[in-house]
């Protein structure tokens, strides 16, 4: 599955984040989640003999982290009150699997979002992430309406950029 | 017809009939227009998403795997060498081969000494690993910022191992070392080193210097008071003008700072020397010193005014 480390490095960099939100949604708590997700890719590196080539990648990811989220909470009487809303199935649900879809896209626009100038990613975030209007925005940051909007189209301007070739 | 436009007015639903038509077309022209459109359409509660460290994350796991980078040329220098082979091979048919240590630090700085009593200060979010056993050759590799100093050993030389084949030797010295994928940043405090890089050495003398630009080495001639601030808590201002002022306590923090736009701060710099101070008292004193006046904002401070003479 991983030919090498290096391989191995980017995989653990593209999943880590969208895992880590998929555990805590799905677990509804944010401590475990690095634990959960750390253990996950400790324990697929282990045994990386066992997969070829053709395996995705994806799936193997998610349902692994549910499945570690699951023993988790097993293991530890303070999260037995989660364990009874948790469906224990192996599978990813059809709502989960959206989640886990949900999420990736959620990462590359964050990657992408890095390579804005500053002003123009904390006003893009504000409007889309926080649901700030733009008055809103103006009033905040002490700028004109103009230029809360010139920044959203700037911003939306490098996205279309990034993740359309 | 500008599509950011219409993309923009489609996220405040005001786009007329003939616009949003305009947008469906180049909504089917391909599979990543619409998946953009998907993205930007996402509700505000959708779009929850903690942002992790992931450098952080990966060092931990990397640590625990056991991963160590080791460059080829220095594994063809200790394999050619062949009585340090002899030693090598002999420690391990004595069967006591053990891992070797790793040292790292998560959000604080972290003091560590090393076997042969060396001092290393890790800066935050950082690793260092031995590469061998100290007994046999004192090589370490750093990811992240590290405050180094030495014992003295001519013997057996402190090498650090950069990418691409380069190291750093050291004989017995005092320095800084920012090493990571994108950054390199090396200050020398006392004594002397020598950077081994792209078939060439360059020596190092007290007070050096040195950073890459597009993967050469260049020396820098001022210096930089404040890059070691996280280990001595010292912050040093000699004249400095705003905008450096502001960096030197982002990195010294850990903080992000913006400033508004409309700021005029052509006259303002610093005279000052701050010792274990915390950052609420030192902008308690720009407040005085630059009748300046700031907010604090989910992404950390905002300069909002600010008037010198």
């Amino acid at each position: 599955m991983f030919r090498n480390k290096a391989e191995f490095k980017s995989v653990f960099e593209a999943y880590y984040n969208p895992l880590c939100n998929f555990i805590k949604r799905l677990g509804n708590d944010n401590t475990l989640a690095e634990d959960v997700v750390q253990d996950v890719f400790l324990h697929l590196w282990k045994t990386r003999q066992q997969y070829n080539q053709d395996t995705d990648i994806k799936s193997l990811l998610f349902q692994a982290s549910k499945h570690k989220l699951f023993e988790y909470l097993r293991k530890d009487k303070a999260y037995e009150k989660h364990l009874q809303n948790f469906n224990g199935n192996q599978d990813l649900s059809a709502d989960e699997d959206q989640l886990a879809e949900s999420l990736l896209k959620l990462e590359k626009i964050n990657q992408s979002l890095r390579h804005l100038p500053t002003k123009c990613r904390l006003v893009f975030e504000m409007h889309k992430f926080k649901g700030l209007t733009y008055s809103e925005i103006a009033e905040i940051n002490n700028i004109s309406i103009k230029t809360v909007e010139n920044h959203m189209l700037k911003a939306i301007k490098i996205l279309r950029t990034l993740l359309t070739n | 017809m500008n599509i950011d436009k219409l993309i923009l007015k489609l996220l405040n639903k005001s786009n007329s009939l003939e616009e949003f038509e305009t947008l469906e077309a180049w909504k089917q022209e391909s599979e990543s227009n619409i998946a953009l459109l998907e993205l930007l359409n996402m509700k505000s509660d959708e779009t929850e998403y903690t942002k992790y460290n992931v450098k952080n994350a990966w060092n931990k796991v990397s640590a625990r795997l056991g991963f160590i980078n080791f460059s080829k040329s220095l594994k063809w220098i200790l394999a050619s060498a062949a009585f340090i082979a002899i030693i090598i091979s002999l420690y391990y048919f004595n069967g006591q081969s053990k891992s070797l240590p790793v040292f790292q630090s998560d959000e604080k700085v972290n003091h560590f000494v090393l076997q042969d009593n060396s001092e290393v200060w890790l800066n935050n979010n950082s690793l260092l690993a031995h590469l061998e056993d100290f007994e046999i050759s004192r090589m370490v590799s750093l990811e992240g910022e590290a405050f180094f100093e030495i014992e003295h050993n001519t013997a057996n030389p402190f090498i650090i191992e950069l990418n691409n084949n380069e190291f750093i030797k050291v004989i017995g010295t005092s320095f800084k070392l920012v090493n990571d994928a994108s950054n390199f940043d090396l200050i020398l405090y006392t004594g002397k080193l020598e950077l081994h890089a792209l078939n060439r050495i360059i020596n190092l003398e007290q007070g050096d210097r040195i950073t890459r630009v597009n993967g050469s080495y260049v020396k820098l001639k001022d210096r930089d008071f404040n890059a070691s601030s996280w280990k001595t808590d010292e912050l040093l201002f000699d004249n400095t003008s705003f905008p450096d002022v502001i960096k030197d306590l982002e990195n010294h923090f850990h903080i992000n700072i913006q400033i508004n736009d409309e700021i005029n701060y052509a006259n303002c710099s610093l005279y000052a020397k701050y010792k274990n101070q915390s950052l609420d008292s030192i902008l308690e004193e720009l407040v005085k010193i630059w009748n300046m006046k700031f907010s604090n904002t989910s992404e950390g401070i905002m300069i909002d005014y600010l008037s010198c003479q």
